[in-house]
């Protein structure tokens, strides 16, 4: 039995906001306009979202799902380009690629796979689980790409000299890669190593709350936890071999 | 002829601020050979492009338009790896790869030949070199980090020889040295054209260190070659109006 949620409710919820602004003016933290918009903003989209979602499992057509799916990963390549501060080339379809093969490849086999969905665009499955890979995977390759710009840019004169000194520009920048990597990784391994114990994890939060027993939430979130590491694992690897290439010709030069 | 330049233009590269109205050359059309037998000097006032030139011969950047050869053959020929080993680079400002001094040695030996760098054979050579430089053996196993800016200098070209490369580039490589550690610095030059027969590329604007050093000089002014010559006739008649207030200038200080 779940409880209904009214938009009364919800009303009584702004309450909670209203007490941060109020705590937000009285100590000049200024974050007053901030907190406002914020919690407009959660309102709006996530009811948009709900109303959106709820006439998708209402068809459960794959021709209703495959264009949100579209959509989702269109809003996140925005969003990693967006937070980009050098924008090299090919950035955008180069970031494509590694988001829809780090997501795709993951979701298939999970959906396909491991939890067997039949059909596979069943919107109660596959809408959660691809939010979940997608948002992990848009802020690793926004991290990984981010690092690897940066790095390579800040560190030209260390790079040219490991050129000079007979490198391939893929030696030069060897150890750039690998910590764009991990920047993208860290998070995730973190999770990975406290969730349970120091927070539960949203999905199985969710669960619960609606009902599911939290052996079968906890099965649930172990697959989620290895879903998202594999897929920001697979789409920051893809970001980052694709993107140190645009810094430098075929002949290991910089291009200018 | 060890590098011969022809029509050699070199843009800046555009960054979208460039506009039709201004300038945007820092090369234009050099010609001139350097002779495989005598030191060349590159010779001019900041910002006139030296070190844009230097960089062309080992391609860590290539020309707009022209070509360049090397004994001969044009360098975009060169398989760029062996082009790099044969020709060797040390940077204006230096910098020290991660590690100690001797990890520098090892990078810059493993690509360029397969040393046995685990053997004492190695490290023995590389403290030859450090010796020969003037820089303390001991050195070999502190970070290169923390070396000063001088010491860095030597232990790039330390880092260079180690390679064993036919031709040096040299950008300015004495600019951080004082006057007793720069006439040992060149007469090491001299030594390893006369021992182990490299020939080197300069660029200086020091005409003290250009007449002790000799060979071949061209003067850049602005991206042009305004004079070229033997060092002794450039400073001592030279032609053009320009490279003699340069000349002159820096004389004078
Ligand atoms: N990557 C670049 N982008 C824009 N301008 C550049 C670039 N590289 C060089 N320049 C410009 O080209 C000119 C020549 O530069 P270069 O470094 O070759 O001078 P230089 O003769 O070595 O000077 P210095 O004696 O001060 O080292 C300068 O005006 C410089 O600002
Ligand atoms: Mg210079």
């Amino acid at each position: 039995m779940i409880i209904e949620l009214t938009y009364i409710d919800l009303g009584l919820g702004i309450g909670l906001v209203i007490l941060s602004i109020g705590l937000s003016i009285l100590g000049r933290i200024q974050l007053e306009k901030d907190l406002l918009i914020g919690a407009v903003r959660t309102f709006v989209q996530l009811i948009a979202v709900g109303y959106v979602l709820n006439l998708v499992f209402a068809v459960e057509q794959w021709y209703a799902i495959i264009p949100l799916l579209l959509l989702m990963i269109g809003v996140a390549i925005h969003t990693i380009i967006g937070r980009q501060t050098y924008k090299f080339k090919n950035i955008v379809p180069i970031i494509t690629i590694s988001l829809v093969i780090g997501t795709g490849s993951t979701l298939i086999l999970v959906i396909v796979v491991i939890i067997n969905v039949d059909p596979w665009y069943t919107p109660q499955y596959i809408i959660p689980i691809m939010g979940m890979i997608l948002g992990n995977s848009m802020n690793g390759v926004a991290l990984a790409a981010e690092r690897l710009s940066s790095e390579i840019i800040g560190k030209r004169q260390l790079i040219e000299t490991r050129l000079s000194l007979g490198a391939t520009s893929r030696e030069a920048v060897s150890d750039i890669v690998t910590a764009s990597v991990r920047a993208a990784m860290i998070p995730t391994i973190n999770t990975l190593m406290t969730v349970g114990i120091v927070s539960l994890p949203g999905m199985m939060t969710g669960q619960i709350l609606a009902g599911t027993s939290p052996i079968l939430a906890v099965k649930y979130q172990i697959i989620v936890m290895y879903m998202i590491t594999a897929s920001v694992m697979i789409s920051s690897v893809l970001i980052v071999y694709r993107g140190y290439k645009q810094f430098f010709t075929e002949s290991h030069q910089f291009k200018e | 002829m060890l590098f011969e330049f022809k029509h050699v233009i070199k843009k800046k590269p555009a960054n979208g601020l460039k506009s039709s109205i201004t300038d945007d050359l820092i090369l234009r059309d050099i010609n001139f050979a350097i002779a495989d037998d005598l030191p060349q000097l590159i010779l001019g006032p900041s910002g006139s492009g030296k070190t844009t030139l230097l960089r062309l011969c080992n391609r860590l950047s290539d020309p707009d338009e022209g070509e360049i050869y090397f004994k001969g053959e044009n360098i975009t020929n060169y398989d760029i790896i062996k082009l790099r080993t044969q020709v060797g680079y040390v940077a204006q400002i230096p910098v020290m790869l991660e590690g100690t001094v001797l990890d520098n040695f090892v990078y810059a030996a493993r690509h360029a030949y397969k040393p046995k760098t685990e053997k004492q054979e190695f490290k023995n050579e590389c403290a030859g070199l450090l010796q020969y430089l003037n820089v303390p053996e001991r050195y070999l196993h502190q970070p290169a980090e923390n070396l000063s800016v001088g010491e860095k200098q030597r232990v790039a070209l330390a880092r260079v020889l180690i390679r064993k490369p036919d031709v040096l580039l040299l950008d300015e490589p004495t600019s951080a040295l004082d006057p007793t550690a720069t006439a040992r610095f060149l007469d090491i030059l001299q030594k390893l054209q006369k021992e182990m027969n490299i020939k080197f590329i300069m660029v200086t604007h020091s005409i003290e260190q250009a007449e002790r050093i000799g060979g071949n000089a061209i003067v850049l002014v602005d991206g042009k070659i305004i004079e070229q010559g033997p060092v002794s006739k450039i400073i001592h008649a030279p032609e053009n109006e320009i490279s003699k207030k340069f000349v002159k200038g820096s004389l004078d200080n």
